[in-house]
């Protein structure tokens, strides 16, 4: 069986990166020496997923603040408003609020966003909001306008990144609760757009509620992958659905909580979800973003997804 | 409570303003808040900060006096300490409680972080805790006091999981975690906060306040709070307050019709605007309350008429309409309370103030409306 494991969102800051982003805050530190200390940061973070034998290596995102912040710098028509709560974490994000529905790329993603140098030669991946989660959880004066704006804007955002191997869209509002069918159909059509511009492996990562609300129309998305909580889903509610050609990731390692998972336990999943999907190939991690966590128990999160990767693989 | 829309506060201050490092500062601010509430032998402070004799325990104490002084002088009825001898409402608890391990920091937002603990036994009480803050607080005060104690939901969902999860047996994950979920919930409830509160009831608390601002972050666990909040206070002698903000209310129906509280305060100001008038085009932030009256609640409503979010003084009119408003829908002024979206603690202590004396002029303002 070929097990692959990989990350499905950003990664904690270290603490001498949380301290060194205060101090440039507080003008303590140049922006030179905050570059300098972000590389470092996302090289070890980098290191640390290559030496676990992950799959896909992504640069953990230690810069974003949320995983809208970025996107809203390369758009039109938008400001950033006040706290909102991200899903049941005690995490808040802060919300887009869009003038108008007719958003526009204006920029590139910044370079202190993302960090293509040191993922070169790598199985690169990407990690975006899913356009209709975005857009739902923006201010807008037309959600559905709004969906297809940035959908349009994050295909050229994916298609602006090189050499990359996996683009993942993280779709938490379509599970969080049960979307109406309307809503599966306009993100359904968002996820096209960004599929017709982008040629690399497309994953929909859906954390933070289970599968069954978005079950079975999430076979109709045009993905390579379809991604799923376990601390949502129970792996029985996978079973009945014939995923054909599309692969499943499934979060097996609480990305939410500090207790690092025994590896047998773990094993002993990925066997039995193999079993019951008929899969040849089964993708495994994190259940959700490990920023969520301390530093060092994330950390220890990825070394066991590298030990269980190695140990239910061949 | 016989009085109209009794007012109360919600919780926290910012540190008493004479908790600087700067003497001269201190014992400057010390003075002006003391003549200002009329803090008895507040001299004595002022002295013992300028002879720099000010021990750390008597800096807590007098920081509690001039709290409970600084709602008493605003006009309050209900009123506490702001919190001063606590750190905050989950890291102070824990220092009472053996069990958990503090695991490193987790963001809030932005670069925001907050140390996290994690449970790794089975939760037990070292000592009750809270019950020497009231009784000191006992001694200078006439008012009512209310306790505000940090509910037992709320600690687990803030905290990781590396005992109870571990102890969960089965392959499925979502069992799994749900069991231990409940099992550690019911064990906070039943080894401290349920003993912490029965103490303070014991000890002659007038209200109690269970802080639940985690209560809506799951709504699927919605049952589980209740049932947490109604072992807690089951029996004991005093008056129940419970207090959830800034969250979707509806996520807790119906499970919260069964909750056992007198009272329930709520987060509204801070999604209003600040436009005069009964009007609901003017008053958004307290269109919350139609869930409450649809499903016609048992207890009753301690609606925010104060955002503490911003340091923009609401006048004691928009105080009034907030709450004229609040009777409009509620349409029980009997079952209504004035308070706070929340504590103050982000707030200084000057506009903090100014903030209490308009929220108990605007409640009495509403209060000559329905008294004639």
């Amino acid at each position: 069986m070929d097990v692959k494991g990989y990350l499905v969102g950003g990664f904690p800051r270290p603490a001498s990166l949380i301290k060194s982003l205060r101090e440039h805050m507080k003008g303590r530190k140049s922006l030179a020496e905050l570059d300098a200390e972000i590389h470092e940061a996302v090289e070890e973070v980098v290191r640390l997923q290559k030496d676990s034998g992950l799959y896909y290596v992504f640069d953990g995102q230690l810069t974003w603040d949320d995983l809208f912040r970025p996107i809203t710098t390369c758009l039109t028509n938008v400001q950033i408003d006040g706290l909102a709560r991200w899903f049941d974490n005690n995490f808040f994000y802060k919300k887009p609020v869009f003038n108008s529905s007719d958003v526009k790329l204006k920029n590139k993603l910044e370079e202190k966003y993302h960090f293509p140098r040191i993922l070169a030669g790598l199985r690169m991946k990407a990690v975006f909001p899913e356009p209709y989660t975005m857009a739902a959880m923006s201010e807008s004066e037309n959600t559905y306008k709004l969906a297809y704006r940035l959908a349009e804007a994050i295909a050229e955002l994916g298609k602006g990144i090189h050499d990359l191997a996996q683009l993942q869209l993280t779709a938490p509002y379509l599970v969080f609760k049960k979307p109406s069918r309307n809503d599966v159909e306009i993100a359904k059509e968002c996820v096209r757009i960004v599929r017709n511009s982008v040629g690399c492996e497309l994953m929909l990562h859906f954390p933070f509620g289970p599968a069954s609300s978005v079950l079975p129309h999430a076979l109709d998305f045009k993905v390579d992958v379809l991604g799923f909580d376990m601390y949502k889903t129970p792996l029985r509610d996978l079973e009945n659905y014939d995923f054909g050609g599309v692969k499943v990731y499934l979060g097996l390692l609480d990305g939410r909580n500090t207790l690092v998972e025994k590896l047998d336990a773990l094993k002993e999943l990925v066997h039995k979800a193999a079993e019951l999907l008929d899969a040849a190939e089964i993708h495994v991690g994190p259940s959700c973003e490990l920023s969520l966590l301390p530093y060092e128990q994330a950390v220890e999160k990825v070394r066991r997804l590298g030990q269980l990767v190695k140990a239910a693989g061949g | 409570m016989s009085k109209l829309f009794p007012v109360i506060e919600v919780g926290s201050l910012n540190k008493a303003p004479f908790r600087v490092r700067d003497t001269a500062r201190a014992a400057a601010e010390a003075e002006r808040w003391g003549m200002m509430l009329g803090v008895e032998r507040f001299e004595d402070l002022v002295g013992k900060i300028k002879s720099k004799t000010l021990s750390e325990d008597e800096t807590l104490d007098w920081a509690c006096i001039y709290g409970l002084k600084f709602f008493e002088k605003a006009g309050l009825d209900i009123i506490y300490d702001g919190e001063q001898r606590r750190v905050e409402m989950y890291e102070h608890p824990l220092q009472y409680i053996d069990g958990f391990e503090f695991r490193g920091v987790v963001r809030v937002w932005d670069n925001e972080y907050y140390r996290k603990a994690a449970v790794v036994r089975k939760p037990s009480l070292k000592t009750v805790y809270h019950v020497d803050e009231l009784l000191f607080n006992k001694k200078h005060t006439s008012k009512p006091l209310k306790v505000p104690v940090t509910s037992a939901y709320t600690l687990a969902d803030w905290s990781f999981d590396e005992y109870y999860i571990a102890r969960a047996e089965g392959l499925d994950l979502v069992e799994k975690l749900s069991h231990a979920r409940h099992e550690f919930v019911h064990d906070l409830t039943r080894e401290i906060i349920r003993p912490v509160v029965s103490e303070l009831a014991s000890k002659g608390a007038d209200y109690v306040q269970l802080d639940e601002p985690a209560a809506a972050t799951k709504p699927h666990e919605a049952e589980l709070v209740v049932e947490s909040i109604n072992e807690t206070v089951r029996g004991v002698g005093s008056k129940v307050a419970v207090h959830i903000c800034y969250t979707d209310y509806a996520a807790l129906f119906p499970h919260i019709l069964e909750l056992k509280a007198d009272v329930l305060s709520i987060s509204c100001s801070n999604a209003d605007t600040t436009a005069l008038g009964v009007e609901p085009s003017k008053r958004p932030g307290f269109k919350v309350l139609e869930v409450f009256r649809d499903y016609d609640v048992g207890f009753a409503i301690a609606p925010g008429l104060i955002d503490v979010h911003t340091d923009f003084i609401e006048p004691a009119e928009l105080v009034r309409d907030r709450l004229l408003y609040a009777c409009s829908v509620l349409k029980n002024p009997d079952k209504i309370y004035g308070c706070n979206d929340c504590g103050l603690r982000t707030r200084q202590w000057d506009v903090a103030y100014l903030k209490q004396l308009n929220l108990v002029k605007g409640c009495e303002m509403a209060r000559k409306v329905f008294e004639g």
